[in-house]
């Protein structure tokens, strides 16, 4: 056992020193505060233009009334409209305009409908957003226009409302928002337990078969299985490190960035989520210290973990996109189950601390099941000698 | 003392040593000599363990390779072929992790680094880390890292490949210092000057067979020749070139 302790160390040794290891680290708790911050912008910017916008209005001289009517909505701000509508709103220099035409009056007079067009690109969505506001406003007005027409001829306004249609959500604000943009914090985490350790996998073992110095280190009258187990012991330290910086990342993200995934997991679930993620970075680790035992040439190793790496995007497009149905059985199966229950804990919904466990268990048994089978690999003559 | 009998190893259809047997005896030098591709380093890599053999056996201090690999190998030091450090490792650093997986005492190992240190003349490069080491530099601190837990069979594959004359000087004094002590030295060169000068004897390999063993004399008067050089090219090269 002392020499598993003696691999470890020095692989641990050789890790830190190892400047692309510190590149990964760098870029992988960069990940998700980016990505956050795109999605936080992005929403926070539609709802606050949306609650404070400017109207172009051309013709507001056509439609005095309806120009009093929109000036007395809040954070609504009538301005003049450009010579030009369409283009200015194709070259983008305005959002939108509302034209009324020389005709309102004598229309809305003869109680025709009276034309009037919102010019707007729909392809943006902050502009969409604001259309879409600015239509509802017209279509409200157009309602208390009918209501006091059907009243001043004596008929009551209920009388074309033969419905009165109100939706309720069952579907809690807290788990939409879970089932959004929450899903990046499992995947994030999940992919953290990935690579936190793939350097030292690919060096200490592939790495090492390359250049040569694995003949000398297996003349040392250590077993096999302690040079796996000290090099797993290795990638996995900074595979969990990873994770917890990981974690450690989304906290932050979460308080200085509060509103843009609309929970706030206490600390309690941050630790459930650590318990869900070590085991897993234990088993990602183990999964490449096999591949990496396969692998000819870093290179190779290194090539082989690019396919395995969509392994933690999995579950998240399979949840995303609604593809397993979450049952008794899906919180076993290592990655799919980890990203499940980390959802549910961040998202606000309880898990039982024995599926915790258990799947924790499982996903520990898998990879000592693997580093079995990495151990008779190790020492066989055709992966030694592979030069 | 390594005790190899009628070993055999093929890789698919080519046989690359073929019914090798020699000894090794203890307090003396034995060198391994043939040309590139001779076996040289299939046979050392049966010797410690790495390898099994298609048949034959290997003992060391009369323990079999194959069934006691463990015990075979804590009684041997090895410096094989492939000459490669951990490159981010200083050479100390390198030496030391050797000592630890042997489970050396760390004074014990500090001491015989140090006087490796100074026997190899390592003392400019040995705290810098092995990532820009030149190959003679390299090579004595594979030395020294083969060593360290002061082995009573030492198995050199080619130490002295590519070494210039004083790197050369050096591990030729450390090798006599490990006779002297009553080490059983085995090593292999395909280069004849290198294996006279040293060796006390000398078994021959040349495509994967013994074509020869005994000492530089009794090599000499085998092959009917004066000279040891003309010696080896008469029992290595192919039948009937030079008689």
């Amino acid at each position: 056992m002392q020499s598993g302790i003696v691999v470890f160390r020095k692989e641990l040794l050789e890790g830190i020193r190892d400047r692309r290891a510190f590149i990964a680290v760098l870029i992988s708790i960069s990940i998700f505060p980016v990505l956050m911050m795109f999605i936080g912008r992005f929403s926070e910017g539609i709802r606050d233009e949306v609650r404070e916008m400017d109207l172009p209005v051309q013709g507001a001289e056509h439609a005095p009334e309806l120009s009093a009517w929109l000036a007395q909505r809040p954070g609504l701000n009538l301005t003049e409209a450009p010579e030009d509508p369409e283009a200015a709103v194709r070259d983008r220099e305005v959002d939108l305009v509302l034209r009324i035409p020389e005709n309102y009056g004598e229309r809305f007079a003869e109680g025709r409908p009276a034309e009037l067009k919102v010019i707007a690109d729909s392809s943006r969505a902050a502009t969409s957003a604001k259309a879409g506001r600015v239509t509802n406003l017209l279509e409200a007005y157009g309602q208390e226009i009918a209501a006091m027409r059907l009243v001043s001829r004596g008929v009551s306004p209920l009388l074309v409302r033969p419905l009165a249609v109100d939706r309720e959500e069952v579907f809690s604000s807290r788990r939409r928002a879970a089932f959004s943009a929450l899903g990046f914090i499992p995947m994030f985490l999940l992919m953290n337990a990935f690579f936190g350790g793939m350097q030292i996998a690919a060096d200490a073992i592939a790495g090492e078969r390359e250049r040569g110095s694995i003949e000398a280190l297996l003349v040392n009258a250590v077993p096999a299985r302690l040079l796996v187990l000290g090099k797993w012991a290795a990638a996995g330290t900074f595979a969990v490190f990873m994770t917890l910086l990981g974690i450690g990342t989304c906290v932050l993200v979460l308080r200085f960035m509060p509103g843009t995934l609309n929970v706030t997991p206490s600390v309690t679930d941050w630790a459930l989520v650590a318990f869900a993620a070590i085991p897993l970075a234990l088993f990602c680790s183990a999964l490449q210290v096999v591949v990496s035992t396969y692998a000819k040439s870093y290179k190779e190793a290194q090539t082989y973990f690019g396919y395995v790496a969509f392994l933690p995007m999995i579950p998240f497009f399979a949840v995303t996109f609604n593809l397993v149905e979450q049952g008794a059985w899906t919180s076993f199966i290592p990655v799919l189950g980890q990203h499940l229950m980390i959802l549910s804990v961040v998202g606000g919904e309880p898990v039982a601390t024995w599926e915790l466990a258990l799947a924790g268990l499982i996903a520990l048994g898998a990879a000592a099941a693997l580093l079995r089978f990495a151990s008779a690999l190790f020492v066989r003559e055709s992966v030694v000698f592979v030069r | 003392m390594i005790q190899v009998s009628g070993l055999r190893k093929t890789f698919g259809d080519v046989v690359a040593v073929d019914d090798v047997s020699f000894s090794a005896a203890d307090g003396q030098i034995t060198g391994l000599l043939g040309p590139n591709g001779a076996g040289k380093s299939t046979t050392l890599r049966m010797l410690y363990g790495l390898m099994a053999p298609d048949a034959g056996e290997v003992t060391v201090d009369d323990l079999d390779v194959r069934q006691k690999t463990m015990a075979a190998q804590e009684r041997l030091g090895a410096l094989p072929d492939s000459h490669s450090l951990y490159p981010r490792l200083t050479g100390r650093e390198n030496i030391r992790y050797f000592a630890r997986l042997r489970q050396i005492p760390r004074d014990e190992t500090e001491a015989r680094t140090d006087e490796y240190v100074r026997l190899l003349e390592m003392g400019d490069f040995v705290d810098r880390r092995a990532k820009g080491y030149s190959h003679g530099e390299r090579s004595r601190v594979l030395l020294a890292r083969a060593l360290i837990h002061d082995p009573r069979n030492v198995l050199l594959d080619e130490p002295t490949n590519g070494l210039d004359v004083m790197s050369t000087r050096r591990m030729r004094d450390v090798i006599r210092e490990l006779r002297d002590r009553g080490r059983t030295v085995l090593f292999s060169s395909h280069i004849m000057q290198e294996v006279s000068l040293l060796c006390d004897r000398i078994v021959i390999i040349a495509s994967g067979r013994v074509v020869a063993a005994g000492s530089p004399d009794a090599i000499r008067d085998t092959a009917g020749c004066e000279d040891l050089e003309d010696a080896f090219v008469s029992l290595t090269g192919p039948p009937g070139e030079a008689g």
